[in-house]
């Protein structure tokens, strides 16, 4: 293993620095009112080549793989982590294809997904937090050679947006809750709903909704890897999902600092900037520490995936420390904007914007979406020898 | 879960009896401005993390739901009536005050 970035990979991740200065920032406290979904960014993605980086042989940008991938996610969330987000959904679908998808599939979805032609989205969860076996677990039957599914599946990201999802159902009578299955389903497919859209507290370029499936009818060709062969993948794809997720929340509080920061250079108290005090400095110093240590997590489990080698205890412990300090990040540096840091909308006589509210609600739905807290201290504790 | 539900508990108490003990130095008309801070200092840090925490044992749910709302009360209440700083400086100037009866210290051995 190597450690420090290449100049492909330093490159790469400076153009998402480029592009989220001259894309994100001036329409991102637009897309946080979360009207419309942003198609046009979705372009603008493809045409920077940021749609395949986790699938470099199919897309061929330099750089890519999953760390550049993940280089990009934490720049493009200093801007707009609610983009970092539809891309992560999208690059999850990439990835399960790319690793675990026939040829058919590949040449069927990759080009496609990395030209933005097709947009992907990933639907895991169920109601009940075991998967198969609530009420209306997302359950397929045999009709022919191919399936039907019934169920729902729910908090799906990218939903009404995406042109394809993967979602992983449980074959009955074959198989017990244990056994998941992955199934490829194209919207417009007779049978699949789009639930209404979540009104979420934050990343809400990023539409979050239920997907209900009446009869939803899957040929052969639709399964991804082999039957009953799911569950792995969906472990993965999680795990995967959280790194992508913690640099996420890494680039949105490298921002927050920043902002802290100037902010307390600017803002005079006890007849000096608030900056010269220790108990701000504290503060600050704190949650880069925080980042810093999870940015080294991240990069790590993002280099064991890209090397194909077992990642998921070390993507469980990024996603524990993650899920620990994120909002608490945000906590302590809207303290140092005070009344300034919860602002919504700026006051008359503030010059520039006061993005941290909005960062605060975009960190918590960072760290909340997916599993519930407690999924990654298991798979943690089941590595200790 | 269960643990996590009472650490949540054992932080509302603590804040709650601090504020009792605020309220009750009050009406025994004794001063209570060191109390006081801390117990806005305890109490709202008590409520930002019990919401955090709360939101955590949610997940999902907690995400597309009132808990947002939650969260940014339970922050301002950090920020306004004074800051939570400000209210360390007052329990710190209360710490590090030199108590009345050793502001005259007596020499040792003098009559």
């Amino acid at each position: 293993m190597t450690y420090g970035l290449t100049q492909e990979q330093i490159a790469l991740g400076q153009r998402a620095v480029d592009f989220a200065n001259e894309f994100l920032e001036p329409v991102v406290a637009e897309l946080d009112r979360g009207l419309v979904f942003p198609k046009v960014l979705v372009g603008q993605l493809a045409a920077h080549d940021f749609l395949g980086l986790v699938t470099p042989e199919q897309s061929g940008v330099t750089g890519a793989g999953f760390v550049g991938h993940v280089e990009v996610v934490q720049a493009l969330s200093r801007s707009c982590p609610a983009i970092a987000s539809v891309l992560n959904n999208h690059a999850l679908f990439a990835y399960a294809i790319a690793h675990w998808g026939g040829e058919a599939q590949k040449k069927r979805y990759l080009p496609a997904l990395v030209k933005g032609e097709k947009l992907g989205a990933i639907g895991i969860q169920e109601e009940s937090p075991t998967l198969g076996t609530g009420p209306d677990a997302l359950l397929a039957t045999r009709q022919g050679s191919g399936f039907v599914l019934n169920g729902t599946k729910t908090f799906v990201r990218n939903a009404g947006a995406a042109d394809v999802t993967l979602v992983f159902a449980t074959i009955r009578p074959d198989a017990d809750n244990t056994r998941l299955t992955g199934f490829i389903v194209d919207s417009g497919t007779s049978g699949l709903t789009v639930g209404p859209r979540l009104d979420t507290m934050g990343l809400r370029a990023c539409p979050v909704a239920h997907l209900s499936f009446k009869n939803v009818v899957v040929s052969a060709e639709g399964v991804i890897g082999s039957e009953n062969n799911g569950s792995g993948i969906a472990t993965q794809i999680l795990s995967a999902s959280a790194v992508m997720e913690a640099a996420q929340t890494v680039g949105i509080a490298r921002a927050a600092v920043s902002h802290a920061a100037a902010y307390a250079k600017s803002r005079v108290q006890f007849r000096h900037p608030i900056a010269r005090l220790q108990a701000i400095q504290t503060l600050l110093a704190e949650i880069l520490t925080d980042c810093h240590m999870a940015w080294l997590g991240v990069q790590h489990a993002a280099r064991l995936i890209e090397d194909d080698s077992p990642f998921e205890p070390e993507a469980a412990m990024v996603k524990m420390f993650a899920g620990t300090i994120g909002s608490k990040m945000l906590v302590e540096a809207i303290q140092v904007e005070g009344g300034m840091g919860i602002c919504e909308v700026v006051p008359k006589h503030i010059d520039g914007p006061l993005p941290l509210a909005r960062m605060f609600r975009d960190i918590a739905g960072t760290t909340l979406l997916d599993a519930p807290d407690d999924f990654p201290d298991k798979i943690v504790a089941a590595g200790i020898a | 879960l269960q643990f996590e539900l009472a650490d949540m508990q054992i932080q509302i108490e603590g804040a709650r009896q601090a504020q009792h003990h605020t309220m009750a130095l009050r009406e025994a008309k004794l001063p209570f401005s060191k109390e006081s801070a801390i117990a806005k200092t305890l109490g709202t840090a008590v409520a930002m993390n019990v919401t955090l925490q709360a939101m955590r044992l949610m997940g999902s749910h907690a995400y597309s739901s009132e808990f947002g709302k939650f969260m940014r009360d339970a922050k301002v209440m950090q920020i306004y009536e004074g800051t939570n700083q400000i209210q360390r400086l007052v329990i710190a100037r209360s710490v590090l005050a030199v108590p009345k009866a050793a502001a005259t210290p007596v020499k040792a051995g003098a009559k």
